[in-house]
């Protein structure tokens, strides 16, 4: 079957949208999924601290925060613990040495969250 | 733990690494020995190391010494020690007619107290001042020790015959007690190796001067340690010492010496502020030596040791998070 010009041009862009669409999706969607629910850094590694109750209930209450992250390691999550990592580091920066850390990406936070509730 | 944060936390880092690379071509296998002197050296403290003989405790002293760029003594504790052989005395200057001060080998940056639980108590006391003030005192004339300055003492764990056991006071001056215990056999194999051709502490380069060093540890100084934390370093004080199972718990100086440690070790990690990983980390190290537990505890549980306690302390006790 041959397609008129505009039509066959038409249908190329419409499929070159929804590639690019998919693929931007793809891509950021790891960035975003989970931080509607935290507004700021602070509330992301207290969700955080609420999963790690209920997913690894023998954790002790001394534990930091670094040790929380060894600790979720070992239950093989699909998590990319180096942004979780430097969210960490962040979050020490700022609650221990006061520094302001704007726009630090926590949302590996929730992520690590969400997949230790699934878990526990 | 995460790595350095980058500008002057990758110099410290990068020192760190050549300070190990330096000592590391004469001793094998001391990595974190290394690091945890440096640890005590930066937090303004000294440190006791307990190992049989032969394990390198000298030759790790000298080679950290050297590439620090730092003076280096040792002395060879022994039981006909005299205070004077530590701190100096009077000696009669036949020309002047008159006594002059002779300094004893604790004048110097890194002291090498060699089987310090071999001198009787009178000579272990004459390093007190020395190691709390960083200044000798004797017949009222007062000398001020060089900086840095720090006593590497070393004690054999299996003599019984002739030494004197330090007393609680004199190990609270120690910031760290460190056991070093035989090396694995890949280590051990390294260190032959490393010792069948010629081999001696002129190989280690001297990688960072004197006056850098006094910087470093004005900027350890500098670390900050919040508010919780330093609540956080109170209440496992108070949780140790009313444990059923310790006789004796931490002092206050041993507290100021834990938090010291924890800014030695965030400045070393490139960081300006302290995290509760810096305080467990070390409070093993820092608390274990100065705690002595109950005889009913040990009578109950042979295997209670001081360092149990203090983990199970940490581990009950929430961090500020």
């Amino acid at each position: 079957m041959v397609l008129p010009d505009d039509a066959y041009v038409v249908a190329l862009a419409l499929a070159d949208l929804g590639l690019y669409g998919w693929a931007s999706y793809a891509l950021l969607r790891p960035r975003y999924r989970g931080r509607e629910g935290a507004k700021d850094i602070s509330e992301a590694f207290a969700a955080l601290g609420a999963a790690l109750k209920e997913a690894i209930p023998d954790i002790p209450p001394g534990f930091t925060w670094n040790e929380a992250v060894l600790r979720s390691k070992a239950l093989d999550l699909r998590v990319d613990w180096d942004r979780v990592g430097r969210a960490v580091r962040a979050y020490e920066a700022r609650r221990y040495g006061g520094e302001e850390t704007p726009g630090t990406d926590y949302s590996e936070v929730l992520v690590l969250a969400r997949e230790l509730r699934r878990r526990g | 733990l995460p790595g350095s944060s980058g500008g002057e936390g990758e110099g410290m880092s990068s020192l760190v690494a050549r300070i190990r690379q330096e000592t590391g071509k004469v001793v094998v296998g001391r990595e974190t020995e290394t690091g945890l002197i440096l640890e005590c050296l930066l937090a303004r403290g000294h440190i006791l190391l307990e190992g049989v003989p032969g394990i390198s405790k000298t030759l790790l002293a000298k080679a950290f010494a050297k590439c620090l760029g730092l003076e280096f003594k040792r002395v060879q504790f022994t039981p006909d020690m005299l205070p004077l052989d530590i701190v100096g005395g009077f000696v009669y200057n036949q020309v002047r007619k008159d006594f002059d001060f002779k300094r004893g080998p604790v004048f110097t940056n890194i002291l090498l107290a060699d089987e310090i639980n071999r001198a009787p108590p009178k000579v272990q006391s004459a390093l007190l001042e020395s190691m709390q003030e960083l200044q000798v005192t004797v017949e009222g004339h007062t000398e001020l020790l060089p900086s840095p300055m720090i006593v590497l003492g070393t004690e054999n764990p299996l003599e019984f015959q002739g030494v004197y056991p330090l007393p609680e006071g004199q190990l609270d001056r120690f910031m760290m007690k460190v056991v070093l215990g035989y090396q694995p056999q890949d280590v051990e194999e390294a260190v032959l190796r490393r010792n069948l051709g010629p081999m001696d502490v002129s190989q280690v380069g001297t990688v960072v001067e004197p006056e850098e060093i006094r910087r470093m540890i004005g900027e350890t100084q500098a670390v900050k340690a919040s508010e919780d934390l330093l609540r956080y370093l109170a209440g496992l004080a108070g949780a140790l010492r009313s444990d059923p199972r310790v006789e004796l718990g931490p002092s206050p100086r041993a507290m100021v010496q834990l938090m010291h440690c924890a800014q030695a070790v965030a400045i070393l990690d490139g960081r300006d502020y302290v995290t509760p990983d810096d305080i467990k980390g070390r409070s093993a190290l820092v608390l274990g030596h100065r705690l002595r537990m109950s005889r009913a505890a040990v009578l109950k549980d042979p295997g209670a040791s001081p360092q149990a306690v203090i983990q199970e302390a940490l581990e009950r006790m929430s961090v500020p998070r």
